[in-house]
């Protein structure tokens, strides 16, 4: 425990206190200090204000705002997904009917985010032969149900396995690498009340080979979309692949 | 339904960082994204720099974005930027755990990993995550003991004393380094008409 520290000491201890390079022992005397004086919290606020200023300012990684999403998402087993209700200045979105394998031809799209975890890792190839794997094993489970995603002129573009607790993995067989500024995502095609519809099942982000994600509910198939920016609330058409799992 | 209040993406993206927070206050994933897709990147850089290690880092990322979403009143918009609050709350998250493991780390490990004789400048690498000219010059321009004691600090998650020790200095005057080394920094920086800098933002 640090003794009684003089305003002189406090003052001096402004700097490190700014870096988190104080020690614990005197934070609690220095943030005493700075909530009685307002010339100090400025000292300590620039001082951060101007740190910040040095870290470069890229635009966060798809991967991340997938785990944000999945754990900022209402648990799907509790809100049994929202459909959005049309209204009079908002067309509801939708999307082709191939997908939905019925004849919906305006199909209702639920707008929901479900409790995804998006394990694909762009840093080691360790884990993509892991996800690989783990994908190649599900798909051996005689439980596992399987999908083949195919674009607009029927040619398959990626496979989804999914597993009957929810796991599922989805594995690319020629979707194009996409810039920096574009990402995959992954949708569940679900029935709701209303009729068939889509949920968002995950980011992949722009250059996926294999990733992993977990969907509750029942499903009928997958989609992938394009989308402009992580974590779209309605799937961007056309979609690059759709498939009913088998 | 509430989701047809939001404003639409292009909309959003032109919002100010306090009407986003406004936003995640109102429980907008669309404003948490967009906070996200502004500074997520800067948060996995900085915590990736203080940790080195990609995998915690962006654990890091993760709380700190969702401690947003749950708790978006603790940003205040008068004390400096959202980029400002998010980077000090990556900062010291990842210093807290990088003290936490320091028990289990080995000193000379990490010893190595700040040894600017062993990696050559290693803090330069930081330089890389560096926007700003003018900014950078004006760390550029203070002593070598200012700046080494502030990169040690910062971007090793060293206390004072830690740089005191690892420098070889007397801890008053690595403690008097940063706050002569900052000042000069602020300084240099409202000469450079860089004043209050979450004011233009």
């Amino acid at each position: 425990m640090a003794g009684r520290l003089s305003r002189e000491e406090l003052d001096a201890l402004l700097g490190a206190h700014a870096l988190d390079a104080d020690e614990p022992a005197e934070r609690e005397q220095i943030e005493r200090y700075l909530a009685e004086n307002p010339a100090a919290r400025a000292e300590v606020d620039e001082t951060r204000e101007i740190m910040s200023l040095l870290v470069d300012l890229e635009e966060g990684p798809p991967s991340l705002w997938a785990r944000i999403q999945a754990e900022i998402a209402p648990d799907p087993s509790k809100t049994n997904v929202r459909p959005l209700v049309p209204s009079a200045r908002s067309r509801p979105p939708r999307i082709s009917r191939r997908v939905l394998g019925v004849a919906a031809a305006a199909a209702v799209v639920v707008i929901a985010v479900v409790g995804v975890v998006e394990l694909r890792d762009d840093s080691g190839t360790d884990r993509v032969a892991q996800l690989a794997q783990a994908a190649e094993d599900a798909r051996s489970d005689p439980d596992a149900r399987q999908a083949a995603l195919a674009d607009g002129d029927g040619v398959a573009r990626a496979r989804v396995v999914y597993l009957p607790d929810g796991t599922g993995y989805v594995t690319n067989r020629g979707l194009a690498e996409l810039p920096e500024d574009k990402t995959y995502q992954l949708w569940a095609v679900v029935d709701d009340a209303r009729g068939p519809a889509v949920v968002s099942a995950g980011v992949l982000g722009p250059d996926v080979e294999v990733a992993a994600f977990r969907y509750d509910g029942p499903v009928r198939g997958f989609a992938i979309s394009t989308e402009d920016s992580p974590g779209a609330l309605a799937p961007h058409e056309p979609l690059a692949a759709e498939g009913a799992l088998a | 339904m509430a989701e047809f209040e939001q404003p639409s993406e292009d909309e959003t993206r032109g919002l100010s960082d306090t009407r986003l927070v406004v936003g995640i206050a109102r429980q907008q994933q669309d404003s948490l994204a967009e906070a996200h897709r502004r500074y997520g990147g800067a948060v996995v850089a900085l915590a990736q720099r203080v940790l080195n290690n990609p995998a915690l880092a962006e654990d890091i990322a993760q709380e700190i974005f969702v401690g947003l979403w749950r708790n978006p009143t603790a940003f205040d918009p008068d004390r400096g930027s959202l980029r400002a609050y998010l980077l000090a709350q990556t900062h010291g998250r990842s210093v807290d755990l990088v003290r936490a493991e320091e028990s289990r780390r080995s000193r000379e490990e990490r010893s190595a990993r700040l040894s600017p004789q062993e990696t050559g400048e290693v803090e330069r690498e930081a330089w890389l995550l560096f926007a700003g000219a003018r900014t950078r010059a004006a760390l550029d321009s203070l002593s070598e003991g200012e700046r080494s004691a502030i990169e040690l600090a910062y971007f090793g998650g060293l206390t004072y004393r830690q740089v005191a020790d690892h420098l070889d200095q007397p801890e008053g005057t690595v403690k008097g380094r940063i706050r002569s080394g900052l000042g000069r920094l602020r300084s240099a920086l409202r000469a450079e008409g860089i004043e209050e800098p979450w004011q233009a933002g």
